[in-house]
């Protein structure tokens, strides 16, 4: 296995991985979906609500909020020391209230710590208008991807398998008046095979290919070679997010052999 | 109603940058209708908000914004 | 006894639960909101 690692922003990462199967980094692609655990506001305490919205909507749109989490602090409600009823090892609280013109943001949450302050403080959450007023407090749990969207720390995670372009060498003049008609510095000849400058643009060749009814290039897909891309929601750099999906795929394998090994 | 916090598809954060998206294009629209040529086109602006999947895209493209309408009642 | 707002006065009204054709006594508005309870209310964020 080779991996170079293409591109490492804060919330997005576009990593290149060689010499493996695609079940491999489906397995990976998975777990970053349904099996990352992180923080997402569960249950909202409402005292008052004049606003617009209703209780519900405004409930809904504070658990889509993403909360930085820290893993290493906390454990999962069920699985906590205080038995579900919810203690600082395991629930986080925040506090919300606004009188009076203005939009009310995610920043307006208050933590009862200053280490769980939220970093994405720009997301408006409802509009108040005279004297409508919102106080609510919120308690945040960590949770899974797979019991609901507002828990899938990773989004839209991919993988595209390397294309090979290659051509009939005999056509090589064809080829090279294909190339005239495709958009300047897409592709360029290497012996018998085209190279893109840049993988996602693969579909432009092929809708030229189909609309110029071409059957001396051919176009398959290397199943060794991934470009795998994600982002996160902010709950996670994008960094700490794929290590600790390879962990969490790394401990069910490791389970499942422990299990195994007590079988006669 | 209000700007969907996430987007429905990929579940992107798109709330946030919205009311900038809103700013900028208020400025493209008043230079188109003075005749002049515009700092940016509405491509660029969704781009530099970082906005690649057209899934996003839509989400701020085709969004009213309908608050205003349902505020004098709570 | 349920306490209302009226829709135009913006006046809180109490009315009796035998009342038939609510109006306001101030404005004579017939548009009125409920009023919420000053208890907290419980939701699942989902």
């Amino acid at each position: 296995m080779k991996v170079d690692v293409k591109e490492l922003k804060p919330k997005k990462a576009i990593i290149q991985i060689e010499d493996i199967k695609p079940y491999f980094v489906n397995a990976l692609r998975r777990i970053m979906i349904s099996e990352l655990p992180k923080l997402a506001v569960n249950e909202v305490v409402i005292y008052d609500n004049t606003s617009a919205l209703f209780d519900e909507i405004i409930s809904h749109r504070l658990g889509l909020v993403p909360i930085p989490t820290d893993l290493s602090l906390l454990l999962f409600k069920n699985e906590c020391v205080c038995k579900g009823k919810g203690c600082p090892n395991c629930t986080v609280r925040y506090t919300l209230s606004k009188e009076g013109e203005g939009s009310v943001y995610s920043g307006d949450l208050l933590p009862a710590e200053k280490s769980w302050a939220i970093k994405e403080d720009k997301i408006p959450i409802v509009e108040l208008y005279g004297d409508q007023r919102l106080i609510l407090e919120v308690e945040a749990v960590l949770g899974r991807g797979r019991d609901h969207a507002k828990w899938q720390a990773i989004q839209a995670p991919a993988y595209r398998m390397e294309p090979i372009i290659e051509f009939d060498k005999t056509k090589l003049d064809d080829v090279k008046e294909f190339i005239t008609k495709l958009p300047e510095n897409l592709v360029s000849i290497k012996g018998n095979k085209l190279v893109l400058k840049d993988v996602t643009k693969l579909p432009i060749i092929e809708s030229y290919i189909s609309k110029e009814n071409i059957d001396y290039i051919t176009i398959e897909r290397d199943p060794t070679k991934f470009l795998f891309h994600f982002e996160t929601d902010g709950s996670f750099t994008a960094k700490d997010a794929i290590l600790e999906s390879v962990n969490i795929l790394q401990k069910k394998y490791e389970e499942l052999g422990k299990l195994l090994k007590n079988l006669k | 109603m209000i700007i969907p916090v996430r987007c429905f598809t990929c579940g992107k954060v798109i709330s946030d940058v919205y009311e900038d998206y809103k700013k900028r294009y208020e400025d493209y629209k008043k230079a188109i209708s003075a005749g002049e040529k515009p700092k940016e086109t509405p491509k660029q602006i969704l781009d530099n908000l970082g906005l690649d999947r057209y899934c996003c895209r839509r989400m701020v493209l085709t969004h009213v914004d309908l608050i205003g309408e349902a505020a004098p009642y709570e | 006894m349920t306490g209302y707002k009226c829709g135009l006065c913006k006046k809180s009204v109490k009315f009796d639960v035998k009342n038939i054709g609510m109006q306001c006594p101030y404005c004579g508005s017939k548009i009125f909101y409920k009023e919420r309870p000053t208890i907290a209310k419980r939701i699942k964020s989902k």
